[in-house]
């Protein structure tokens, strides 16, 4: 929140950045907290801690997938929680433009509602990923930590892409964080033609698909490694 | 004089124990200078991002905000070496009795309690944040002068008393509220107030952020002062506010004192 006290005083001296009014950046950020409230798991602190702490060995004798577990158990908690975000910046977000929910097609916040999901398991399982690095590491705690950091500025949590230079944006789309946070609150914003849409979930799909086959591989090959002591 | 030297000398019995267990673990050590550099870097790329729209942010130019941003990772880099952890933990160290062990020695409890786990491995922070000042000077388009640069380390030093007497008062209420762990994290959240040029927090924000929890001023001040554009005028209300608030949080310990009952 303390961001819209920011981009006020940026906005004081001019009406329009990057194509941008202050109420378009103040919507967007409202939009940002209810999708975060969704998005944010503690998936990577999850599976190093079960990892360096053992816990990890009662999975093994369970007939279930350690990540599939994990992710539904996030994305139930997440979901109760979001509805506390909808509520308070969904408000919020009527006040600075009521007309907002009026102009997206239903087909579009659908397509929105996917893409939340989808940004939520790219999110989630690079956290995992990074949980288990743990099968190889002592502590990979600080890791998530970096990842929390890199993925502030690039998923457009802080700024969204549109203030981006032009370089350093076509240097970001290659990489997975701007469809976290910043593509699926432009679907929930403003309309977007089908293709854009459809590139939208394209590229998640890509990426979720790819994480899968490495978490599955840093699985299995990490599971060969673990060692638990104790009853 | 008593007084003083005691804190003084448990201070340094604390932080050459925590020192050394800090050591043990030179790689984790050495990942510490990684993680600060990473989310150091990111800010560094917001300010970026930002200016490559806009001239100026308020009153103040690129090379004014990223000291800002400097001094409040000194800031940032002194309390999380010194008493974060600490802060963060004191509910479970109220919960499981722990507090009882300070508590029977012949130390201030409060010190003591609030000082016990040193990060020397944020040290290598200390790094990354030298670097952000070198860049902040160079972006600047006036030089520094090292009096003036002394002058906001010295005032940027004040903040970390504010910061302690903050969390001290919050952290008390740990005997009231027994799981007080929220308000611990709410706070620490807080202090991103200090990351910013105070003159984005107007209004009501800006009259309780300056004068009644100077969390604006912090890395502010200090800035500001470097680049000799400070206020005496705040600078006074500033300590005084600090001292009043160091005070309240002593008397306010004692009282939460006189309720607490041991776990034990």
């Amino acid at each position: 929140m303390i961001s819209l006290f920011l981009f006020a005083a940026i906005f004081r001296t001019r009406g329009v950045i990057a194509g941008m009014t202050f109420s378009d950046v103040m919507l967007y950020f409202l939009i940002v907290q209810i999708i975060t409230t969704f998005l944010f798991t503690r998936s990577g602190f999850i599976v190093c801690n079960d990892i360096k702490q053992g816990n990890y060995a009662n999975y093994l004798t369970r007939p279930l997938s350690y990540i599939g577990y994990t992710t539904i158990t996030e994305i139930c908690k997440n979901f109760v929680r979001s509805w506390f975000g909808i509520v308070i910046f969904g408000i919020g977000a009527l006040i600075i433009n009521p007309q907002f929910i009026m102009r997206i097609p239903l087909q579009q916040a659908l397509v929105g509602g996917v893409s939340i999901i989808l940004a939520f398991l790219i999110l989630t399982w690079i956290g995992s990923m990074i949980g288990l690095m743990s099968f190889w590491i002592i502590d990979s705690h600080r890791f998530v930590y970096m990842y929390f950091g890199i993925m502030s500025i690039f998923s457009g949590q802080l700024v969204p892409l549109a203030f981006f230079p032009a370089g350093l944006r076509a240097f970001v789309e290659w990489t997975p964080f701007p469809y976290m946070i910043n593509y699926p609150a432009q679907l929930l914003i403003a309309p977007q033609p089908v293709a854009t849409q459809l590139h939208i979930i394209g590229v998640q799909l890509a990426w979720v698909i790819g994480e899968y086959l490495i978490l599955r591989l840093m699985v299995t090959r990490g599971t060969k490694r673990f060692e638990s002591i104790g009853g | 004089m008593k007084y003083i030297t005691r804190r003084i000398k448990l201070l340094f019995l604390l932080a050459a124990l925590n020192f050394k267990i800090t050591l043990i673990y030179r790689a984790s050590f050495a990942i510490s200078f990684l993680l600060s550099s990473i989310w150091v870097l990111s800010f560094v790329a917001f300010v970026e991002i930002i200016f490559s729209n806009i001239n100026m942010l308020g009153s103040l130019n690129k090379g004014e905000v990223l000291l800002v941003m400097a001094y409040y990772y000194l800031f940032n880099n002194i309390t999380d070496l010194l008493y974060r952890d600490n802060f963060e933990d004191f509910g479970v160290t109220v919960r499981t009795g722990y507090l009882d062990i300070w508590l029977t020695k012949p130390v201030p409890a409060r010190m003591a309690t609030c000082f016990a786990k040193m990060r020397f491995d944020y040290l290598t922070s200390f790094c990354i944040t030298g670097g952000l000042f070198a860049y902040a000077f160079h972006e600047l388009p006036q030089r520094v002068n090292v009096v003036w640069l002394l002058a906001g380390v010295g005032i940027c030093a004040i903040g970390i008393v504010v910061l302690y007497a903050l969390l001290s008062i919050i952290a008390t209420l740990t005997f009231w509220i027994e799981k007080n762990d929220t308000i611990n994290t709410t706070a620490w959240h807080l202090t991103q107030v200090t990351r910013y040029p105070r003159e984005i927090y107007t209004g009501i924000t800006g009259i309780m952020f300056t004068y009644i929890a100077p969390l604006a001023l912090i890395a502010n001040l200090p800035a500001e002062f470097t680049v000799q554009k400070g206020p005496l005028t705040l600078l006074a209300i500033y300590i005084a506010t600090t001292i009043v608030l160091y005070v309240a949080s002593k008397l306010f310990w004692e009282y939460g004192m006189k309720k607490y009952i041991s776990a034990a």
